[in-house]
């Protein structure tokens, strides 16, 4: 057997599969195969040309061989580089959008805008970039879906939003120039910003640097404080939404509200899941009402990729997001990137919170933060260093610990008192007229100086103690925010009972 | 669930009711590659081909719509792929007429000898394309091993003997590997052709 050659039929089988499989007949033939390949230079031959012609070996080596062009195709950002759209797919739906244009070299015209090309798509439809031969002016074009254009729910939040939107004047918001919602499809007219998105950004630069993630969160929550004073909340804050002008120095948000509009339709349609979910705050993923801290969490989601380049919730399908994002803790950023400094990774996790009420109560508190930390981070020899942030688990820590602290306190200071009555009762009060009015209200100043307990209670130590918890105290109810009763009662106790002392 | 819907996604979906679109995303991908190695070819920097590729692909999706359901015309991925063969080629011979700047007039000569040859150009690196296209999309259905018993001693050019000793398998394992993967390509070079030009 060994030195016949195997009929064709044999050396066919073996690449019509990929492997033998798992039945032992198959596998021994197999085994027998290769041995007899190993050392007959006919059948090695003979498998090469019933495998396939030898033009197909000879297109193999040479195709599959990088020819020093191939570096340029694989990278994937290359094609967005020039912040045009690589996908033809979209183009397409140029066609049923733009009226045909006047110039052979213009895609198209809406209004009184020639189209010059596709420069993206957002969550409702294409933008275009244009030219206002009125004003004389580029311009960004986003123009609706013509799927979402023909739900009329959509089309008219969709006009309604985009004044809203345009009613938001602030340097980190994209202007609206105009909105149309007459034509047969709606479409708002917005500054182009020469720059990219911090989606674009983060994927061909990497990481970006404490200082860097500090100025642009800061920027959106200008934007976002912004538009929030106006009732209107984003819903769809993620890099893709920031646009950075070239030089950095501008951050802008953009698709104010629109996101609404896209609801809309998506509830009409047959339930699926479209797009990634990645930024999606707990309680919008639940499908809940959501208000200006759902922009916060998915800011935070923001800084977590800025730090780190990779989402804060990542998951095979859309469903494994939302999942993760409504129940699973989220990755400390300083684990995957060690450079973030503590201060920033408790700022992204407090925004991160599951409970609204655990995060930021607004986005002008968040700027502050970060306007203090900003300063801290450029002047570290001058400014303060920024307070410590407490997470909701480390709150409810520090506060059984405070009411042990308080507790403590209360009844050290009771036997201080009770001691030191007692002392002075034991004392002839011929000396007690002499004490004057301001004497009197520094009770430790009554102990005599060599008074035992001076040495069992020096006053500077106990006045830095009170002083200390009260500061601890304060900033403890700062930090419990709309936290509900029950913790201020154990609280306000033993502090009340200080007082009154 | 309140979702806002991805519009590309939504798009793409959209498009798979009719059949032929379902070749859109092989079709850009392998199209893209076609021209925009064809312009790197003559010579045209990374930004002047990809703008080259961006024009002959905003062009055609502008013809598409001439595009009807006429017998006459044939499948609509064959129009498609006789549309862009003939906008690459034309494109291309027009750019060899008016050079961009930056070509030394000596490597413009030879350029123009070769003005005519674009259909051959177009025809190859459509070919190159499949085969590369499909290579990617086969490679994960093997092991590690196969693979590279395949890749090293057909593509890059390795003797059996050393892949075989390097891959710690026997010499006969490689004659094999290296068949299933190109009777595996082969399928697939088949299969990218059809959906990309109906044939």
């Amino acid at each position: 057997m060994q030195n016949n050659h195997p009929p064709t039929e044999q050396l066919e089988r073996l690449f019509q599969r990929q492997s033998p499989g798992h039945e032992t007949e198959a596998v021994v033939a197999e085994m027998e195969l290769e041995k007899h390949l190993q050392s007959c230079p006919t059948c090695q031959t003979r498998l090469e040309q019933v495998t396939a012609d030898i033009e197909w070996w000879q297109k193999t080596a040479t195709y599959l061989n990088d020819d020093g062009l191939d570096g340029e195709q694989a990278d994937p950002a290359f094609f967005t580089n020039s912040g045009q759209s690589s996908d033809v797919v979209q183009e397409l739906t140029d066609r049923s959008i733009l009226d045909s244009p006047v110039h052979p070299e213009m895609l198209g015209r809406i209004g009184h805008h020639d189209i010059e090309q596709a420069i993206g798509s957002g969550g409702m439809g294409v933008v275009y970039k244009g030219y206002d031969t009125q004003l004389n002016r580029v311009v960004a074009i986003k123009v609706l879906s013509p799927h979402l254009a023909s739900n009329g729910t959509a089309r008219k939040r969709f006009a309604r939003e985009a004044r809203a939107a345009a009613a938001v004047v602030h340097p980190n918001v994209i202007p609206i120039h105009g909105v149309n919602s007459d034509g047969k499809l709606p479409y708002i007219v917005m500054q182009l910003v020469a720059g990219r998105s911090l989606q674009a950004h983060v994927d061909q630069d990497g990481p970006m640097e404490t200082k860097e993630i500090v100025r642009v969160a800061m920027q959106i929550a200008a934007g976002l404080d912004a538009a929030h004073k106006q009732g209107l909340v984003h819903r769809d804050i993620k890099p893709a939404n920031i646009l950075m002008e070239d030089d950095l120095s501008r951050v802008m948000i953009t698709d104010f509200g629109l996101a609404r509009a896209a609801d809309d339709a998506a509830m009409t349609q047959t339930g699926w899941l479209a797009g990634t979910p990645y930024y999606m705050s707990p309680e919008q993923s639940r499908g809940k009402s959501v208000d200006a801290t759902s922009d916060l969490f998915s800011l935070g989601s923001v800084m977590f990729f800025m730090a780190t380049g990779r989402v804060p919730f990542r998951a095979e399908s859309p469903m494994a997001v939302l999942n993760l994002i409504c129940n699973e803790p989220v990755t400390p950023v300083r684990q995957l990137n060690a450079d973030i400094p503590r201060s920033l990774s408790d700022i992204i996790e407090k925004l991160l919170e599951k409970r609204p009420s655990d995060r930021f109560r607004s986005a002008m508190q968040l700027y502050q933060v970060l306007e203090d930390y900003l300063a801290y981070l450029q002047h570290p020899r001058t400014a303060r260093p920024p307070k410590k942030l407490l997470t909701r688990v480390q709150l409810r820590r520090r506060s059984i610990a405070l009411v042990f602290a308080a507790g403590w306190m209360a009844m050290l200071t009771t036997l201080y008192f009770a001691l030191s009555h007692f002392w002075l009762g034991q004392n002839d009060f011929k000396h007690s007229d002499s004490v004057n009015q301001d004497q009197r209200t520094d009770l430790p100043s009554l102990i005599p100086a060599d008074s035992p307990l001076r040495s069992l209670m020096p006053d500077a130590v106990f006045h830095e103690q009170i002083r200390e918890l009260e500061r601890e105290l304060s900033q403890f109810e700062i930090n419990l925010g709309k936290e509900p009763g029950q913790d201020d009662a154990h609280l306000s106790a033993p502090a009340g009972g200080n007082e009154h002392q | 669930m309140t979702l806002s819907p991805d519009t590309r996604t939504s798009l793409i979906l959209r498009l798979q009711r009719s059949d032929d679109s379902r070749v859109w995303s092989e079709f850009v991908s392998i199209y893209q590659a076609v021209i925009y190695r064809m312009a790197r070819q003559q010579g045209l920097s990374r930004d002047d081909a990809a703008d080259v590729t961006q024009d002959v692909l905003s062009r055609l999706t502008k013809a598409i719509n001439g595009w009807d359901e006429n017998p006459e015309l044939g499948s609509f991925r064959g129009w498609l792929y006789r549309m862009t063969r003939n906008m690459a080629i034309d494109f291309l011979r027009k750019m060899r007429r008016q050079p961009l700047t930056g070509n030394p007039p000596a490597f413009q000569a030879a350029l123009n000898q070769v003005a005519e040859c674009g259909s051959d150009e177009f025809d190859l690196e459509f070919e190159r394309q499949l085969f590369r296209r499909a290579a990617n999309l086969i490679e994960g259905e093997f092991t590690t091993t196969t693979w590279q018993a395949f890749w090293r001693t057909t593509v890059a050019g390795e003797s059996i003997a050393a892949v075989a000793e390097s891959l710690e398998i026997s010499r006969g394992a490689v004659y094999i590997a290296r068949s299933r993967a190109i009777a595996r390509l082969k399928l697939a070079v088949q299969e990218l052709l059809h959906q990309t030009t109906g044939e």
